[in-house]
């Protein structure tokens, strides 16, 4: 099996600056949107502050949930979870996420989530605290656990 | 027709709380092409719909909430939302501004700017969600502390998500320097939360689901990159200490040192030593993490917390540096505990901390001469650096109780109250309390006294912009010594009149853009030529830095008219005598230069107005420089309105 890479979030780096959000709607759709992201920072009010990034994990429930054959397809070599033009926006997939990360495009009607920019996300490239990483699958709990050895 | 907007979203909200009635129309290509959005925008509708000498807290008073067309954007620091209105603090132009998310949420609503005008007769607040907009009743908010209205209006609109901008009981009191609190951001300076009180305004709420879109994608995101990048390498960004990334409270060492700090009610600029020990100690002990506006790649907002003991608080934005030095230095305290108690205390009652703290200072220094006595203080016992004193303080302040009534009225106002020789020790421009950047000390120097006295809103060291900005960094931003006459002698009067003019400009365009003003401190990898790329980029204009300076200067220029209009003449443009006096004690007590003479003043006014271009015995634009600007119909009702 090939070795697949995951993102990963550095645990309490986050600041909530929501510029993955940003870059994620500009890439994908050339506006400003945090509704069309497929990342969100998590913004609590009141006393908790280190809460960390919701991220897609490519772990595969949207797929699953999706009635249309062929609408979601994982590829073979990052085993990214792709939207395929088949996609109706049917919306099955949306309560299938754990996370709460994906929304039906209100202009294409179609499913709007996380393809890891094939391979090369910019959330990742342009956080500011180095809060997100995409790294191999197996380097996440070794990295997670060191920093937060660190930050004891 | 329809006009395509690019970087702005194209429309304006007006709510009149009098009659209930909610406008909906299209921004004004021509106005947004002269003023882009912001502080200018407002600036010209406030020129236009407001008479002279209205009273700021009655019902001909207009607030408008106001974001820039690069808010909401991948711009560094794209995050500010602006409040303008007549200030009931100094009469005269109020701006305030604060980041958070409120401004990109309004935008992604599908507003750039808000405008509330006349006065509701019951409490309400307005809801505003993607093209929509809403008066409900707000009864059941009137009187909560900030939080508490948070907790209870995401219970009925918007969730978790929405953003929210509220005024405490301060503010519904009509105290003058009441704050608009947002995410535990405040937008505290010249009395916003007393104008929106004045309306019966708890609270507005905000959801927006939409996006906002720039002309040229390819040139905006290149630019941004760039800028990114640049950042990345500068040691004031990112999570550095000793950097915007650790707060402004990181400033406390340097600043102190370099006596900027008004200490004692401005009798001295700097508490030996005390400005590292807050720092120390807020570091190791309070501070629990922090946080960024969004889009901000410094993300310099603290959060602290005192876990234990009689100052015991939850989690709570700040202190941050003006804060700490208004209810530290100024006060003479030094329990830091006490410091963050009374932080928070004025977060949750919507106050400005600056004012507060000034204001306190000021009664603390009439108590010590005996001007006023237990009698007057409710039977406080007003001596420096007393917490519990200062606790009991901003309650009545906050609940307009007692003695709390004349402080809450500012320190200009209570001085001419307490009377005798009172307003020589009140320290304030027009009315509105100096900050911690003092014109005595060895940074910027005399440069502050320029900018205090001339700055539309009065005395504050931040809105058009600090002159730091171009003494830290001219040579970062392409510029020699020579071209500066006087930018390495912080306590010569010379040159100080051009370094304010220009950075005023230069501040007033990027709040114009909607951009926090922090971010223009990190020359070069933002430099005017950086923000002119990214505005043309955004719009789809082509404005170069020149061009970007020009607005700049337009709005200081139609701010001045306002003021113009509110009889605010040269006279006002003058520094307090307190801080014109060579320190009492201090080190900079021993250096007879840190003394600002009449005849200084006069040079650096003088030097000033002539780069301005307005009349040197007034103070008033003149209607050849309006002209110049593009203000000729201003420029005609200004001179109709004098004569």
């Amino acid at each position: 099996m090939g070795k697949a890479k995951v993102l990963a979030v550095v645990p309490g780096r986050c600041r909530q600056c929501q510029r993955c959000e940003l870059y994620c709607s500009f890439s994908h759709f050339k506006t400003h949107s945090i509704s069309l992201a497929s990342i969100h920072t998590v913004r609590v009010h009141g006393d908790g502050l280190s809460l960390e990034p919701s991220i897609c994990i490519q772990c595969g429930r949207c797929m699953e949930a999706c009635p249309v054959p062929g609408a979601m397809k994982r590829g073979a070599k990052l085993e990214i979870i792709k939207v395929t033009d088949k996609c109706t926006g049917c919306g099955q997939c949306i309560p299938a996420c754990p996370f709460g990360l994906i929304t039906i495009n209100p202009d294409t009607r179609e499913a709007v989530k996380c393809d890891c920019c094939d391979g090369d996300p910019e959330c990742v490239k342009h956080c500011p605290y180095y809060a997100l990483v995409y790294v191999d699958d197996d380097k996440v709990t070794e990295l997670t656990f060191a920093t937060r050895i660190i930050q004891r | 027709m329809k006009e395509n907007w690019n970087g702005f979203v194209g429309n304006i909200l007006r709510i009149d709380l009098t009659s209930k009635k909610i406008v909906k129309s299209a921004l004004d290509g021509k106005t947004a092409q002269m003023f882009l959005g912001g502080i200018g925008y407002s600036a010209k509708i406030l020129w236009d719909e407001l008479k002279p000498g209205i009273d700021p807290l009655g019902p001909e008073n207009k607030l408008i909430i106001s974001t820039g067309p690069l808010t909401g954007t991948l711009c560094p620091g794209s995050d500010s939302w602006i409040a303008c209105f007549k200030s009931p603090l100094t009469n005269c132009w109020g701006e305030t501004r604060s980041g958070g998310g409120l401004g990109p949420e309004l935008k992604r609503a599908g507003f750039d700017l808000v405008i509330l005008e006349g006065i509701s007769e019951s409490p309400v607040y307005v809801w505003i969600h993607d093209g929509e907009a809403e008066i409900k009743a707000a009864v059941h908010l009137w009187g909560n502390p900030i939080p508490e209205t948070e907790r209870l209006l995401r219970r009925e609109e918007g969730g978790i998500e929405a953003k929210i901008v509220s005024i405490g009981p301060a503010g519904e009191k009509l105290v003058r320097f009441a704050s608009l609190m947002s995410e535990g951001r405040a937008a505290a300076r010249c009395g916003a939360g007393a104008v929106l009180g004045s309306k019966m305004v708890k609270a507005i709420i905000v959801r927006g689901h939409g996006g906002i879109s720039v002309a040229d994608p390819e040139a905006f995101i290149s630019v941004v990159g760039k800028v990114e990048e640049g950042q990345s390498r500068l040691p004031i960004c990112g999570t550095r200490e000793g950097a915007f990334g650790a707060g402004t409270m990181s400033w406390l060492p340097f600043y102190n040192k370099r006596g900027v700090i008004l200490t004692k009610n401005g009798a001295s600029n700097c508490w030996e030593g005390k400005g590292e020990e807050f720092y120390k100690q807020l570091k190791e002990k309070y501070v629990i993490g922090s946080r960024a506006c969004e889009s901000c790649t410094m993300g310099c907002g603290q959060y602290s917390k005192v876990k234990e003991g009689k100052w015991i608080t939850p989690t709570t934005k700040g202190p941050e540096y003006e804060t700490i030095a208004a209810f530290g230095h100024y006060i003479l305290n030094d329990n830091v505990e006490a410091l963050i108690y009374a932080s928070y205390l004025c977060d949750i009652y919507g106050i400005d901390t600056i004012s507060c703290g000034a204001t306190i200072a000021f009664a603390m220094e009439c108590y010590e001469n005996g001007w006023i006595s237990k009698k007057d203080t409710d039977g406080i016992e007003l001596n420096w650096g007393n917490m519990d004193a200062v606790k009991a303080l901003i309650e009545k302040i906050a609940h307009r109780d007692g003695f709390g009534k004349l402080l809450g009225e500012g320190a200009k106002r209570a001085a001419e109250k307490i009377g005798g020789e009172a307003p020589e020790i009140a320290v304030h421009v027009k009315g509105l309390e100096i900050p911690a950047h003092d014109p005595r000390g060895s940074y910027a120097g005399k440069s502050w006294a320029v900018q205090y006295g001339t700055a539309s809103r009065g005395g504050c060291h931040i809105h058009p912009q600090e002159p730091s900005v171009l003494i830290g960094y001219y040579g970062r931003l392409g510029f020699k010594e020579s071209d500066w006459p006087g930018i390495t002698e912080p306590l010569k009067p010379e040159g100080k009149g051009k370094i304010v003019k220009w950075t005023q400009d230069y501040g007033n365009a990027v709040e114009c853009m909607g951009i926090c003003k922090f971010h223009s401190f990190t020359s070069p990898a933002i430099t005017p030529a950086e923000y002119a790329a990214m505005i043309s980029a955004a719009t789809g204009w082509n404005i170069s830095s020149e061009e970007l300076f020009k607005i700049g200067e337009r709005v200081s220029n139609l701010q001045r008219c306002f003021n113009a209009r509110e009889d605010i003449r040269r006279k006002d443009d003058y520094l307090p005598k307190r801080l014109c006096q060579v320190p009492a004690f201090g080190p900079y007590s021993r250096v007879p230069e840190t003394a600002i003479t009449r005849e200084d003043l006069d040079a650096m006014l003088d030097e000033y107005y002539e780069a301005r271009g307005w009349e040197k015995e007034t103070g008033i634009p003149s209607s050849q420089k309006l002209q110049w600007l593009g203000l000729s119909e201003e420029a005609k009702q200004l001179s109709k309105y004098l004569s």
